[in-house]
């Protein structure tokens, strides 16, 4: 049961950051941030969209926890598309969330309004399985505002997700990510 | 000088596809393709000062010789069987960290948990250092720097000991502890007792904060930093200041994973995704990424190391596990079907180029290009068809001296267009130029017909240009056949001469040297000179000479030599004298003797070259022309093992492991040995052979191409095993190994055992003819006694007070009544006779003792009448013995000591009581005691004793005399 585990330990972080920004703390938080991802193979390409991204930053030490609902994707080519993606690669009734959570690398000056070009550097759980990824990334301070662009791509085998053979040639063993997301200071 | 100004000074006349060559530099060979291994992944490798290389996996962490791997388990549970760290200590202990954070320590063939360790590390280990002085540290992934000294375990951490608690390598360079982390370099002073830390930032002019890998380079003064976002680049210890590559400008392969100075000036970069990229300091601008199989340039690579045998071992996502090592390259020509072969000369110039000629002609080609653009082939407008070119010599960019078979000396200038000819017809000695040799200013020439020193006037522009002087057998040249001029480091000149040795020219004074002064060949082909200034040459077939300026000493077979066709000598870059035969390169080791091969192994097959067909370039790699093409050799390093290093695996008694260390003796019952062995030769375990011999047993080496022997009944003794390992079954170098055992020799064969024996042995016959002798004298004393005893009862019986008796009885009762008196008379002589028959015995059945007693009651009563009764009650009386005559002597003695009247009647009564014959009389004593001689009754007692070791008891009892007798039963 170490997903569980791993989903309750994401909410728990979310949950302490929220009290701890309450307590003196400002933060920068969001419920619908944007992913959107395309694998693109020969034969078939499958990309699909969502607006349910929730994340964290808390600018005093940098630290950040975006969390995703992997149901929440839609704009599949076809509702059959959509149901291999969910029950036979991502296995969403096991994996139902993937999370990124970790540090800002580079230093943020969240008073001035500047972009900057950052690495975030955490644990990026997809499929029930963690990997150590750096991340570069554009952030954005605008007033009470932080946006963050991301474009990364992820390996199938990184996290163990299988294809069957005669599916292997439609899907490439790479998913482009991108990911668009304003947090809103608290 | 471009290679555009050679375009235009030469008509290209074809252009060749040229396999590139860096595809050909390294020898890659993939590990772990055995079933149940292929499965792993390995982030970390690490070669153990046993020679042993170890794997840290994704599951658990392995011995690996090679061939085979071995599980190191747990001793306890683990966390994480994922290993990320490998560290050996200088005491010889391994330590590694998992991904749980936990450290171990190798005890044995298992892991240990480290002792002290804090419970509380909740993040991956990244890698372990253990530091001179024996501090060992332990870099996490998120928590910080640990270091265990003094039996403790201090923790540092951001921000105070630490920019950041990311620790990504740690490396150290000269008692220095370097830390990459997330947030730059921190460097500790090892020598403090309080390191105090030293930060280096971005703030610090970084390029990037995030550093990934470390990797010290001690022969180039070098910290080789590797980052994330930009590349590599150094620190120069030197200096103290950061050195930024030239390639690091466009640097765009990700993140560098690890870092590898593959040998000075050569740095391998791995990478995280692009495979490993090298990066050689000659060509600093320059990057190319290393090919395996056309996918190594999509690898992730974990981990890169080097072995001592100079094995690069690449850990891979994608690909497995491989090693790469430096061989030698065949730069193979073709098109359409036509290899080029039969070089008959090279040269590699200053910048590097190289030239080279065929039957057809002359050609060129840069290394560094990888592709056709690379080769040309230059045409020499001056050249007659047909002249073969079979020496080159260049003495500037693009300045060209070609010496041909039979048609003289062509000079050749790229960039000017310049050439002439020349020929014997005016200048030379000879139109056989069989090698050129020289510098800038002054060119010599070996000829068939002496040697030519040229004096160059630079810049040339005519014949006139030149001048020449020429030697030969006149001059005081051995002979005129000269087949090299090599000019020594003092500026000495030796001409290596067909027919009369070796000739040196210092100072203008020729010497030969010939078999009077220990060279024992006439005929020299190649000169060269190693390091520490003595001269070697080859000769065509007693091998080669090395000259110490005093003697020659000659190397052949018996010293190792492959083959004694050689062509040629040169020395390389680490003072070894590279011997190019036909089998490929012998290389020997002018330091110790030891030589290396080159051959088969390499894809060398049909080593036929030229003599003297080499050049060396300016980076010291050796090119050979041969049959096959040219062939490149770059010399790995000097402490590189050229031979297998034998280790052993096992050592098992009866099929059971048994701890290297200890048991070395050895119970004779445990005398069956196996070894298990292995010579580690990571880039070709097939190869190794063995040879082995147990001193003690085996009489000479045994060979084997197995890795383990079983000696199953050894006697006991002293044993030492021996076992050697080579690839080409040449073992006079071979690393060898001993073990050495006893076997102790049974109880029953130890010489304490054997002396108690014999004491035991001693005792017992002593013990032995002791009791003999005491058994002996007391049958002499019962003998004696007997015959005493006899005696005492004769006399008593021939007592002629009783026949005296018997005769008065006999007298009354023969006119009475004639029959009792005869009747009488023969219980007389019954009696007597009875008593004549039984002395002699030791002991008679108490049925004949009770029958003789009756007779002699018969006597005595016919003498006493009713004064004298005798009552006898015994039962089964013939399953007892006694000694005869003993109740006898008692009835007579109580008729001897008592009054027999008709008042006063005797009562003797013989009865069986128990275990005891009791013989009671009641007691009137007389008064006047008839004179005895007191022997009866202990005569008696005696012969009890010594007969049956009883006593007898006598005693008075209520007025009866009472003697009890123990009953002898048979």
């Amino acid at each position: 049961m170490k997903i569980s585990v791993a989903y309750l330990l994401i909410t728990c972080f979310l949950t302490l950051l929220s009290i701890s920004a309450i307590g003196q703390n400002s933060y920068y938080r969001t419920d619908s941030g944007y992913v959107y991802f395309i694998s693109e193979a020969p034969l078939e390409t499958i990309e699909a969209e969502t607006q349910e991204l929730k994340g964290i930053i808390e600018p005093t030490t940098n630290k950040f926890a975006f969390s995703l609902r992997i149901e929440s994707f839609n704009g599949f080519n076809s509702p059959l598309q959509q149901q291999h993606f969910y029950e036979n690669y991502m296995e969403t009734g096991q994996h139902k969330k993937s999370t990124f959570q970790g540090k800002i690398i580079e230093e943020v000056d969240y008073e001035k309004d500047t972009t900057y070009e950052v690495r975030a550097k955490g644990k990026l759980e997809i499929h029930g399985k963690v990997q150590s990824r750096i991340i570069p990334s554009i952030l954005i301070v605008q007033g009470d505002q932080v946006v963050i662009k991301a474009d990364f791509t992820v390996l199938l085998a990184d996290h163990n997700i299988h294809i069957p053979r005669i599916v292997k040639q439609k899907i490439s063993e790479e998913i482009e990510v991108t990911v668009r997301a304003t947090l809103n200071k608290e | 000088m471009g290679r555009g100004i050679r375009a235009i000074a030469v008509a290209m006349l074809m252009v060749l596809p040229i396999l590139a060559l860096a595809d050909h530099e390294y020898h890659f060979k993939k590990h772990l393709t055995n079933s149940g291994a292929q499965e792993l992944v390995v982030y970390q490798t690490y070669q153990a000062s046993s020679g042993f290389v170890y794997l840290g996996t994704n599951n658990g962490f392995y011995r690996y010789d090679g061939k085979n791997i071995t599980d190191i388990t747990f001793a306890d549970s683990a966390h994480s069987h994922e290993i990320r760290a490998i560290e050996e200590s200088p005491n010889g202990t391994i330590w590694i960290g998992n991904e749980a954070g936990q450290v171990f320590v190798m005890k044995g063939n298992k892991l240990h948990q480290a002792a002290a360790y804090p419970d509380t590390i909740d993040a991956g280990i990244s890698d372990i250092l253990i530091d001179e002085k024996g501090f060992i540290w332990v870099g996490t992934k998120g928590e910080g720097l640990l270091c265990y000294k003094d039996d403790k375990w201090e923790r540092l951490q951001a921000p105070a000991d630490l920019s950041d608690n990311y620790i990504n390598d740690l490396e150290t360079y000269d008692r220095q502890i370097w830390v990459a982390t997330d947030r730059g370099i921190n460097i500790f002073d090892g020598d403090a007792d309080h390191p105090e830390v030293q930060k280096i930032t971005a703030t610090q002019r970084l390029p990037d904060n995030i550093i990934l890998s470390l990797e010290a380079s001690p022969e180039e003064g070098m910290m080789w930093i590797g980052s994330h976002s930009k590349g590599f680049f150094g620190y120069a210890f030197d200096s103290a200041s950061f050195f930024y590559p030239k390639a690091m400008e466009q640097w765009n392969y990700g993140p560098v994973n690890d870092l590898l100075a593959y040998e000075p000036g050569i740095l391998w970069i791995g990478t995280n995704g692009q495979g490993i990229v090298e990066w050689n300091k000659a060509h600093a601008a320059t990057l190319h990424q290393l090919y395996y199989e056309k996918n190594l340039s999509d690898s992730r690579i974990f981990d890169l190391t080097l072995d001592r045998e100079c094995n690069a071992w690449i850990a891979t996502n994608d690909q497995g596990l491989l090693t790469a090592n430096k061989k030698i390259a065949i730069v193979g020509m073709e098109q359409a079907d036509q290899k080029v072969a039969n070089v008959l000369s090279i040269h590699a110039d200053e910048q590097g180029y190289l030239w080279y000629s065929t039957n057809e002609g002359l050609f060129g080609f840069d290394p560094l290009i990888g592709d056709s653009t690379a080769f040309h082939q230059y045409d020499v407008d001056e050249m007659e068809p047909g002249d073969l070119i079979i020496s080159i010599f260049s003495t500037g960019p693009g300045e060209l001296w070609l010496g041909t078979f039979g048609n003289g000396l062509y000079y050749f200038n790229l960039n000017t267009g310049r050439q002439f000819h020349l020929t014997k017809a005016n200048a030379l000695i000879n139109d056989n130029i069989l090698s050129i040799s020289g510098n800038d200013d002054t060119l010599w020439l070996a000829t068939l017909g002496g040697a030519s020193r040229c004096v160059l006037d630079n810049p040339i522009r005519s014949e006139n240009d030149l001048s020449f002087t020429h030697y030969d057998h006149q001059n005081g040249l051995g002979t005129n056949y000269i087949y090299q001029v090599y000019i020594d480091s003092r500026g000495n000149k030796w001409f290596a001469t067909d027919g009369e040795g070796i000739t040196r020219l210092s100072n203008d004074e020729f010497t030969t040297f010939d078999k009077r002064d220990g060279l024992d060949s006439d005929v020299i082909y190649s000169i060269t000179e190693d390091h520490s200034g003595n001269i070697w040459f080859s000769t065509p077939d007693q091998g080669i000479y090395k000259y110490d300026g005093q003697s020659f000493v000659n190397y052949g077979l018996e010293n190792g030599l492959r083959d004694l066709n050689i062509t040629s000598l040169v020395t390389d870059k680490y003072g070894r004298i590279v011997i190019i035969n036909e089998e490929g390169l012998d290389i020997l080791n002018p330091a110790n003797d030891h030589l290396s091969y080159i051959g088969e192994g390499s894809g060398i097959t049909d080593f036929e070259s030229d003599l003297n067909d080499f050049s060396v370039d300016r980076e010291n790699n050796i090119w050979i022309g041969t049959q096959q093409g040219v062939v490149k050799y770059a010399p790995p390093p000097h402490n590189c093992r050229s031979q297998p290093l034998t280790v052993l695996k096992e050592v098992k008694i009866f099929l059971k492991d048994i701890a290297l260390n200890d048991a070395r003796e050895v119970n004779y019952n445990n005398n069956h040995f196996t070894f298990e062995f292995a010579g580690l030769w990571y880039q070709g375990p097939s190869k190794v052979r063995y040879q082995y011999k147990l001193e003690g047993y085996d009489l000479d080496w045994n060979s084997t191409k197995d890795e383990s022997v079983i000696y199953p009944s050894l006697d006991p003794g002293s044993y030492t095993f021996h076992v050697r390992s080579s690839i080409d079954n040449n073992f006079n170098n071979a690393s060898e190994l001993t073990y050495q055992f006893e076997i102790n020799p049974p109880f029953y064969q130890t010489p304490w055992f054997i002396v108690s024996l014999l004491i035991v042995i001693i005792l017992s016959i002593y013990w032995y003819i002791q009791s003999r002798e005491k058994r002996v004298k007391a049958l002499e004393r019962l003998e004696k006694e007997k015959v005493d005893f006899q005696f005492q009862t004769l006399r008593s019986q021939v007592n002629p007070h009783f026949l005296f008796n018997s005769f008065n009885t006999l007298l009354n009762i023969i006119d009475v009544d004639q029959k009792a008196a005869s009747e009488y008379v023969e219980r007389l002589s019954d009696f007597f006779r009875n008593l004549l028959t039984y002395r002699q015995q030791e002991v008679i059945s108490l049925s004949d003792e009770l029958k003789m007693l009756e007779d002699y009651y018969f006597l005595q009563r016919k003498r006493y009448g009713e004064n004298f009764t005798l009552t006898i009650d015994i039962e089964e009386p013939e399953n007892y013995f006694i000694p005869p005559m003993t109740l006898q002597l008692l009835v007579e003695n109580a008729l001897k000591h008592n009054v027999i009247s008709k008042n006063n009647p005797l009562y003797v009564a013989v009865s069986k009581e128990g275990n005891e014959l009791v013989v009671k009389n009641n007691l009137q004593r007389k008064r006047e005691v008839e004179k005895s001689t007191r022997v009866g009754l202990s005569n008696v007692l005696k012969r009890y004793q010594i007969l049956f070791d009883k006593e007898i008891e006598v005693f008075e009892e209520d007025n009866y005399f009472i003697v009890k007798l123990p009953l002898i039963k048979n």
